[in-house]
């Protein structure tokens, strides 16, 4: 939920008892406000009776204006009623209900006990109590509502630079030129958000270059001592003074180099990949690519006794870099060889939308969604850098393009597809290049 | 050329480096004049013209493009190889630009500098074609073809490439993983062992076939040598 909706609906839920309460507290004051008149009322009615019988005694007490409201009993002198005021209802001549306060009270008028119940109606006050009650109470939610209204409307404003910020922050990409665009705000604390952004992500942006030339530095500066290492072994190998095996031993050591070797070159293009060191902005024909690249591999294919099977839809044109579209279709033909089956089959094809390798080989010996992870190589196979797939994605996700694996366990079939997103075009008879997108 | 010593130049600021490949250059016939730094190199182009200059491009005191730039503006006819440990296209582009005839990189086998020093300097000598002579084996890089004793001997563009290489590289012992990576380069990690093997055994049977003396021997486990022993 979104600060400003939070601000508003904890005010909302605050207010509400109190704006109950608070009416319901109204409705009570003035109902006792009101009532103590009534009560007051009755009190001095109950004098001017008094005061009345006691001025004319001649009269009798049934013409001292009284009427139904008034109700004069006769009690006896030992008898003592206090007063008691209580409220009632009684009939109205429409049959209605309405509202009253009774006052009885013992009397004693010219030396005689008496107990005299008064009656008044109240109904107008109460109802009007309840209007005002009414009244008030609305007036303090709509003014609430409006507050509401308000502050969402004027709190819009005061975060649209946050908001924009978050834009920026989103937009923002580390491993891209260019520092972290802030929008110019006048609120002290969102000055002081976009001054710590800015010094934060230049801060990581430094940190982030620094470990990005010392991988590549590193990876360069490895070369030369393994140079160092390699050639005095090339120059033991040359010696009549070795006896084999310790030749063998020296063949040994030139192996694991060479790994070592090829290891760090391959890390440093993983890394020039994930730096973004390479520009996607040939027009690449990757259906000639891809021919060159498989009659190189039939080499090998025919060596191992696999079938592959080829079918390459020509002049295709794709959006692309050379070396790393090179480097994609070699890694997938290598990586389908290499955990082939003896006899085993490639079947390969390349259409406008999608490059598919099939290649029969036994399942992964790791999960699935290991296959494009760094490192992650069958332990069997030492060859291997455990690198050539997740160059692979590298370059997919380099290229916006998109890659599957799936493995049919019945027939031992691992599947590779690449979706391309856009095709550039696909060369007609007449090389007149179409337009097309897919 | 045959019977004169190349005259190197080599600019390599690693010492232990630039001693290993003065000592194999010079174990090779060359003559060799070592430098430790640009400023070094490029006095030295001054003083001598030199049938080929090897230089690093990282170099202490600057880039061995520049040393390249320099010949290059003096319109000296030194051949030049660059051997670098920046494995980039960028720069590979530019020192072939310049007109660098080759470009190592860091850390490569001693017979790839050995066959890629030869060749360049065939070209120098406008030689390239000219054939490769092993007794009785004469290989015409200009045809691709082969003979023994006059008498053509087929080969696969694979077997051809392995014999140009070992011609290239007599009597030294080639072990399996140069050979592999002179000949299948990239691929070198799905060249096996059998499959080079394989390729050994068939240019072998074809110097049989051809009445032509086992100039390849094997050393078990190690690689193969051509040689007349």
């Amino acid at each position: 939920m979104k600060l400003l909706n939070k601000t508003v609906l904890v005010i909302l839920v605050v207010m509400l008892p109190f704006g109950l309460t608070g009416g319901w507290l109204l409705y009570k004051l003035v109902d006792y406000a009101i009532i103590s008149d009534v009560d007051e009322q009755l009190n001095r009615r109950m004098m001017h009776l008094k005061e009345r019988r006691e001025r004319m005694p001649d009269r009798p007490l049934e013409s001292l204006g009284l009427d139904s409201d008034v109700e004069i009993r006769s009690a006896g002198p030992a008898f003592h009623q206090p007063p008691v005021y209580v409220s009632d209802f009684k009939r109205g001549r429409d049959g209605k209900k309405i509202k009253v306060r009774i006052l009885k009270s013992s009397l004693t008028m010219l030396g005689k006990n008496y107990v005299v119940t008064l009656k008044q109606i109240y109904d107008q006050q109460q109802k009007l109590t309840w209007n005002i009650s009414v009244i008030v109470v609305g007036t303090y939610w709509i003014l609430l509502a409006l507050t509401g209204i308000v502050i969402l409307q004027i709190s819009k404003g005061l975060w649209r630079p946050f908001y924009e910020l978050l834009d920026r922050i989103r937009e923002y990409r580390i491993d891209q030129p260019g520092h972290l665009n802030v929008p110019i705000s006048s609120t002290a604390e969102f000055k002081e958000l976009n001054h710590t952004l800015t010094a934060f992500t230049q801060y990581v942006t430094n940190q982030y270059i620094s470990q990005r030339q010392f991988s590549e530095n590193a990876s360069h500066e490895i070369q030369t001592p393994l140079a160092i290492a390699l050639g005095n072994l090339d120059t033991l190998m040359q010696s009549n003074n070795l006896h084999e095996s310790d030749l063998r031993r020296v063949y040994q050591s030139k192996e694991a180099l060479q790994r070592l070797s090829n290891l760090s070159q391959t890390l440093l293009l993983l890394t020039k990949i994930d730096n973004h060191q390479f520009v996607v902005n040939s027009q690449i024909n990757v259906s000639a690519m891809l021919t060159e690249i498989v009659a190189m591999y039939k080499e090998f294919t025919s060596h191992q006794n696999l079938h592959f099977h080829t079918s390459i839809q020509t002049d295709i044109i794709l959006e692309a870099h050379p070396y790393l579209m090179e480097i994609l279709f070699a890694n997938l033909i290598k990586n389908a060889v290499r955990h082939n089956l003896d006899g085993g089959s490639i079947y390969l094809s390349l259409t406008p939308s999608h490059l598919s390798i099939i290649n029969t080989g036994q399942c992964l010996p790791f999960p699935a969604d290991q296959l494009f992870d760094r490192f992650s190589k069958d332990p069997a196979n030492q060859e291997s850098t455990g690198l050539g797939l997740a160059i692979v994605k590298q370059i997919v996700s380099l290229h916006n393009m998109r890659i599957q694996y799936t493995y049919a366990g019945e027939t031992s079939k691992h599947t590779f597809l690449v979706f391309f997103e856009q095709t550039l075009a696909v060369k007609s008879g007449n090389s007149e290049e179409s337009l097309r997108k897919v | 050329m045959e019977n004169q010593a190349t005259q190197l130049l080599l600019i390599e600021d690693e010492k232990a480096f630039a001693v290993l490949l003065e000592s194999y250059l010079q174990q090779h016939g060359n003559h060799v004049t070592t430098r430790y730094s640009l400023q070094g190199g490029i006095e030295q182009t001054l003083l001598k013209e030199f049938d080929c200059i090897i230089v690093d491009i990282g170099l202490p005191d600057g880039s061995g493009l520049e040393l390249i730039r320099r010949v290059k503006s003096r319109r000296l006819t030194s051949s030049l190889i660059i051997i670098s440990a920046r494995n980039t296209l960028e720069d590979k582009i530019i020192g072939l630009d310049l007109g660098a005839d080759d470009y190592l990189i860091k850390p490569f086998d001693l017979p790839e500098l050995n066959a890629r020093l030869k060749s360049v300097m065939r070209r120098r000598y406008a030689q390239q074609d000219a054939p490769l002579i092993f007794d009785k084996l004469v290989l015409y890089p200009a045809t691709g073809q082969v003979k023994v004793d006059q008498r053509p001997l087929l080969l696969t563009q694979k077997e051809y490439e392995l014999l140009f290489f070992f011609m290239t590289n007599p009597d030294q012992l080639l072990d399996k993983l140069t050979i592999a990576k002179q000949v299948w380069g990239y691929n070198m990690d799905l060249a096996s062992n059998d499959i080079l093997y394989t390729h050994m055994r068939n240019i072998r049977k074809k110097f049989v076939d051809a009445g032509c003396p086992e100039y390849i021997h094997t050393r078990y486990g190690l690689g193969y040598i051509l040689t007349m022993a």
